[in-house]
C-alpha cells in the first residue's frame, strides 16, 4: 500500500473557462476506515459536464465547491477495506467519490455494487451509470418517448449522454439527427450509431441553418445537452406540439453573460413542453434501465464509445479538453488497473 | 332588403405596432343565410392578444388574417335570421364572427350562451376564450397546490385577472405585475391578490419579484415574455410550472428580446409548456359550470373596458395591445 494518497484539489473558482491551473495534484496521508466506513481504491473516475456548474459560487442542484476541496466526481473502484457489513473487500462498487487515489466512504454516496460480468467496469459510469440512465430519463421516460418516424435532433449527440439518448430514439424508430463540434464526431454519429443525419456545428454559420437543411420536416423532439443557440434554432424549426427534454445547457456554462434566445414566442406559438430534469431525481428506474440496456449491448442494438485517460495527474486537462468539445465519447479517467 | 352592415378590413400587414393605417372602415350589407346557416346581429366583440399573430404571416397556431377581407374576433350576438332549426332566432350565441355589425354563420360553428347566468360581454371574457384560458392553463400546466406561490404578468387583463383569482380560491399567495399604479391597485384592492408592483416604474424587474415573491415562484402564468421572462427564471423554485400563455411584450417588436436566464430550468427541473384555449375545449362544459358558479356566490369580480362602435374597434385594438384598457377589452357593437 502506499504510504501517500494523491490527490487532485480545486485551487481557484474560474470566470468563464476553466484552465488547468484552476486545479492541483496534492499528497495526502493514506486515509483509513473508521467505524462502519470503507476504503476505497479507485480505478475510474467519470468526467462530466456539470461538474463546471459545482465550481461557480451559486445555487445549484449539486453543492458548490470551495477552494481546497478536493474535486468530486462519480468514481467506481474496488473495496480495499472495510468496517461495513454489507461490503467486503474485493467488491466493485460505484461511489459519488473523489478525485483521488485512494477515498474513505461510507456507504451513503450512491453506493452500488457493480457485477463486472456484465459489461467493462468503466461502463458503469456511462452507458450502465447515470449518464445512460440519464439519456433514458429524457427520451423514453419523463416525456414519453418519440414516436414513429418522429423528428428528433440531439445535440452533443457524441457525448456520453447524447451518443446513448440518439440510439435510444432510434429504437423508437425516429428519424435522429445529431450535432457534435467535429467532423469526425459527425462521421461516427452516421456511420457507427446510425444516425440519418449528423452534422459538425462549427461548419455552419448558425445552428438555425444546419437544422433547417437537416431537419427539413421540423422537430418533434429535442434532447438539448448544449442550450444556448442550439436550444434557440430548435425552436424556431419546432413543430406543434413538440418536446424539449431540457437535459443540461454546457455551451452555456463557460460563459459570463449567458446567450439570449430570441425565439421562445414559439413555445406557445407551437405548444411546446420543455421539461428540465436532473438524474438524481430518478434513480429509481436505474434496476430496470440497466437490466433493458445490458440486454440491448450484448445484442449490439446500443454501442457505446468511450474515451479513456490513463493518470490521475492527467484528469485536470482532460477535464477543460472535455468542456472545450474536443473529446470524443463518454470521458473516463483511469486512475489504476482494476 | 339587406341591412347595412359596417364592416373593418384588414387592410395592410403590420410589422411593428399596428396602427390605424393598417384598417379600412368600409360600409357594406348583410348577407342572407343559406341552409344550415344563421344571419347574426353582433352584440359584443372581443379585441385579444392573439390576434396580432394573426395579422402576421407565416406558421402560428391560427390561419392568419387574409388582406382585404373582414377581420375576425370573438364575437357575442343574438340570431335574428335562421335557416338552422337548432338555432332559432333570438337565440344568444358566441362565435369566432367578423369585426362587423352583421355575420352570417353555420349554426353549428357558434355555441348558445344564457342571458341570464351573466352579463352577455362576459361571455367574451370571464366566461369565454380568456377565461377558459385562465382556468385551463392552470388546470392542465400550472396546478398550483394550497401554499404555493402564483405569479402572473399582466395581471389586471382579461386572462391575468382570472388566473389570480382562481389561484387564491385554490389557496395560493398571489402576485401580480400590471403597466400603472392604478391597474395595482385593482389587483391587491379589488381582486384579493396579496402583492403586485408596476413594471413600468420598476427599477429592476429582478428586485420587484424578489420583493413580491420573496420564497420565489413555483407558478408562473407567462403573458408577456421577454425581460420577465428572464427575469422570473431567476427566481423559480424547484419543479416550478411555466404556463406558456402568450407572450404580449415580443408581439410587435421586429427582434424579439433575448432570453438569457434558461439555465435554471435544467437545475430546477422546471416545467414551460405553451399552450392553446381551443386544444382543450372539449372541457368546456366543466369550466362554464365552475365559472359560473363562482360569479354566482360571488367569488370572482371581474372588470372590462367598453369601447363603443364597431368603427372604433382599430382603436381598441391597438390600446389594448398598448396595455391602454383596464381589465377585458370588448366592443359594444350594438344592443338586441
Amino acid at each position: 500500500m502506499t504510504a501517500k494518497n494523491r490527490r487532485i484539489l480545486f485551487r481557484t473558482r474560474p470566470r468563464g473557462w476553466v484552465g488547468e491551473d484552476d486545479m492541483e495534484l496534492a499528497e495526502a496521508p493514506m486515509p483509513a476506515p473508521g467505524k462502519g466506513e470503507l476504503l476505497v481504491r479507485n480505478l475510474y473516475l467519470s468526467l462530466d459536464p456539470y461538474m463546471r456548474g459545482m465550481m461557480d459560487d451559486r445555487k445549484s442542484y449539486a453543492t458548490p465547491l470551495q477552494p481546497g476541496d478536493p474535486m468530486s466526481g462519480r468514481i467506481v473502484g474496488e473495496v480495499a477495506e472495510s468496517n461495513h457489513p454489507d461490503y467486503q473487500p474485493g467488491e466493485y462498487v460505484f461511489a459519488m467519490g473523489r478525485w483521488e487515489e485512494y477515498s474513505v466512504l461510507t456507504g451513503a454516496e450512491d453506493m452500488r455494487k457493480l457485477d463486472p460480468a456484465l459489461a467493462p467496469l468503466s461502463w458503469n459510469l456511462g452507458v450502465l451509470g447515470a449518464p445512460g440512465l440519464t439519456a433514458y430519463v429524457g427520451m423514453a421516460h419523463l416525456l414519453g418517448a418519440p414516436e414513429e418516424g418522429q423528428q428528433v435532433y440531439v445535440s452533443a449527440a457524441a457525448g456520453g449522454v447524447g451518443q446513448v439518448a440518439s440510439q435510444l430514439a432510434k429504437l423508437h424508430g425516429a428519424r435522429v439527427v445529431g450535432s457534435a463540434g467535429d467532423d469526425a464526431k459527425a462521421a461516427f454519429l452516421t456511420g457507427q450509431l446510425g444516425l440519418d443525419a449528423a452534422f459538425n456545428y462549427k461548419r455552419y454559420d448558425s445552428y438555425r441553418a444546419a437544422l433547417t437543411e437537416h431537419m427539413p420536416d421540423g422537430l418533434d423532439f429535442y434532447f438539448d445537452n448544449v442550450g444556448g443557440e442550439a436550444l434557440d434554432a430548435a425552436l424556431a424549426v419546432a413543430n406543434p406540439f413538440a418536446r424539449f427534454a431540457e437535459c443540461g445547457m454546457v455551451s452555456q456554462y463557460n460563459l459570463s453573460e449567458p446567450y439570449g434566445l430570441t425565439n421562445l414566442t414559439q413555445v406557445n406559438r407551437m405548444r411546446i413542453t420543455m421539461q428540465g430534469f436532473i438524474v438524481r431525481d430518478h434513480y429509481d428506474l436505474l434496476p430496470g434501465y440497466l437490466a433493458q440496456m445490458a440486454d440491448w449491448l450484448k445484442a449490439g442494438k446500443v454501442k457505446y464509445v468511450e474515451d479513456l485517460t490513463a493518470g490521475l495527474e492527467n484528469a485536470p486537462a482532460a477535464f477543460v479538453r472535455m468542456l472545450k468539445g474536443e473529446k470524443f465519447g463518454k470521458q473516463v479517467v483511469q486512475i489504476a488497473e482494476p | 332588403m339587406a341591412l347595412d352592415n359596417i364592416q373593418v378590413i384588414f387592410k395592410a400587414r403590420p410589422t411593428g405596432w399596428v396602427d390605424e393605417s393598417h384598417f379600412e372602415i368600409r360600409a357594406g350589407t348583410a348577407g342572407e343565410p343559406r341552409a344550415g346557416e344563421v344571419l347574426v346581429k353582433n352584440l359584443y366583440m372581443s379585441v385579444d392578444p392573439y390576434m396580432r399573430g394573426r395579422m402576421r404571416e407565416g406558421r402560428s397556431y391560427v390561419a392568419g388574417f387574409e388582406l382585404g377581407k373582414v377581420l375576425e374576433a370573438g364575437v357575442v350576438g343574438v340570431v335574428i335570421e335562421s335557416r338552422d332549426e337548432t338555432m332559432p332566432e333570438g337565440t344568444f350565441v358566441t362565435g369566432t364572427l367578423g369585426w362587423e355589425q352583421y355575420s352570417l354563420a353555420r349554426g353549428k360553428g357558434l355555441r348558445k350562451v344564457d342571458p341570464k347566468a351573466a352579463p352577455l360581454s362576459y361571455y367574451l371574457g370571464v366566461l369565454g376564450m380568456p377565461g377558459m384560458t385562465a382556468w385551463v392553463g392552470l388546470e392542465t400546466i400550472g396546478k398550483p397546490q394550497p401554499g404555493e406561490t402564483v405569479y402572473v404578468s399582466a395581471a389586471s387583463g382579461a386572462v391575468g385577472q382570472v388566473v389570480g383569482q382562481i389561484a387564491k380560491l385554490k389557496g395560493c399567495r398571489v402576485t401580480g405585475s400590471a403597466g400603472s399604479d392604478e391597474k395595482v391597485a385593482y389587483i391587491v384592492g379589488e381582486l384579493g391578490f396579496d402583492a403586485g408592483f408596476n413594471y413600468r416604474n420598476a427599477e429592476s424587474l429582478t428586485k420587484a419579484l424578489r420583493e413580491v415573491c420573496p420564497d420565489g415562484i413555483d407558478v408562473y402564468f407567462e403573458n408577456v415574455g421577454g425581460k420577465m421572462l428572464d427575469a422570473v427564471l431567476t427566481r423559480v423554485n424547484m419543479h416550478a410550472r411555466i404556463v406558456a400563455c402568450g407572450m404580449i411584450s415580443q408581439y410587435n417588436l421586429a427582434r424579439p428580446e433575448g432570453v438569457h436566464n434558461l439555465m435554471t430550468i435544467v437545475g430546477n427541473r422546471v416545467l414551460m409548456r405553451g399552450f392553446i384555449v381551443s386544444d382543450h375545449y372539449d372541457r368546456l362544459p366543466e369550466f362554464e359550470e365552475q365559472m359560473i358558479g363562482w360569479l354566482g356566490e360571488g367569488k370572482l369580480h371581474y372588470r372590462e373596458t367598453v369601447t363603443e362602435g364597431i368603427e372604433n374597434a382599430p382603436r381598441a385594438f391597438i390600446g389594448m395591445l398598448k396595455g391602454e384598457n383596464f381589465g377585458k377589452a370588448v366592443v359594444h357593437v350594438g344592443d338586441a
